[in-house]
């Protein structure tokens, strides 16, 4: 009798050998990918950078057997306060000096003061899109890192293995994050540092669903002594 | 000693006093410039980025731009 169906055995057992085959260093890469499947992540960089699943880049004190997974920063729109103070000082020397209030000053005096407010201005700018740019919540498949920069000096790295956390709670509300849709994640943990935050990210929901099963799974394995 | 003291009081006007407290200033800018620069160098080291050569280009063209201000002021005042 023919065979009416004949089930793809080959490739199936092909692909089941690859994945058993991974080195032992490497299973943490079928975790991830299994995680990310499962809440329908690929590799991606939306809103500005500010949401990066497997970014591919590396962080201090990053491990060989460690990958990001998910690159968080606030929601660019959360740097709107700055950018309209910065578009104000751009135009204040235009505004000054149609008041013609400083039309008594030397043209060299008035020419340096302009050139020094406008850069001035560009300083503060870049030093908020520092600030934005480089405070950054990373989740890898075996921690969370919260690097955060809160001003010239101080820099303020936090680590929490994932076996560790206890509870990822998000916040969201108001009218402006329900229409941006971001919110804050917070992460307790059991050591003596309880805490820790991303504030302002993309989607906090998606960040924990990520955190919560990578945590699980880390578990499961821990359970089973793998 | 009196003497130069006292042709240094006579010599001082408004506008030299301003001068004097522009280049100062900008002399305490160039020093925040430069931590700046390495303030970038600190946060590039965090977080290896594409972007950051283009960041700590911009660091240093700001430093390069205040020490450009800098002598102007000097020229210029």
């Amino acid at each position: 009798m023919t065979d009416i169906y004949t089930s793809d055995k080959k490739s199936t057992t092909k692909t089941q050998i690859q994945s058993d085959t991974k080195s032992p260093r490497e299973w943490w890469k079928v975790v991830v990918d299994d995680v990310l499947q499962r809440v329908n992540l690929e590799p991606q960089s939306s809103k500005m950078g500010s949401f990066c699943v497997r970014p591919g880049h590396r962080f201090l004190t990053q491990q060989d057997d460690e990958e990001i997974v998910l690159l968080l920063r606030a929601h660019p729109i959360t740097n709107i306060g700055w950018m309209l103070l910065v578009l104000l000082m751009l135009l204040a020397p235009t505004l000054v000096m149609q008041l013609g209030v400083l039309n008594q000053l030397p043209a060299g005096f008035l020419f340096i003061g302009k050139m020094t407010w406008y850069l001035v201005t560009l300083m503060y700018a870049f030093e908020k899109f520092l600030y934005w740019y480089y405070s950054v919540f990373i989740v890898t498949n075996e921690r969370l890192v919260d690097i955060d920069f809160d001003n010239l000096t101080y820099r303020q790295i936090t680590y929490a293995n994932l076996n560790h956390i206890e509870e990822p709670e998000m916040i969201t509300g108001g009218f402006v994050r329900s229409i941006f849709q971001y919110g804050d994640l917070h992460v307790t943990t059991a050591s003596e540092n309880p805490s820790l935050e991303a504030l302002g990210i993309p989607w906090p929901q998606k960040a924990v669903d990520i955190i919560s099963r990578l945590a699980e799974e880390l578990e499961k394995r821990r359970e089973r002594g793998e | 000693m009196a003497d130069i003291l006292n042709t240094f009081l006579t010599s001082l006007t408004i506008l030299g006093i301003v001068k004097g407290m522009f280049m100062v200033g900008l002399v305490v800018y160039l020093a925040f410039a430069a931590i700046i620069v390495r303030q970038v160098a600190i946060m590039k080291e965090s977080l290896e980025d594409p972007n950051n050569f283009i960041i700590q280009i911009f660091a240093w063209a700001h430093l390069l731009l205040t020490i450009l201000l800098l002598v102007v002021s000097f020229v210029f005042l």
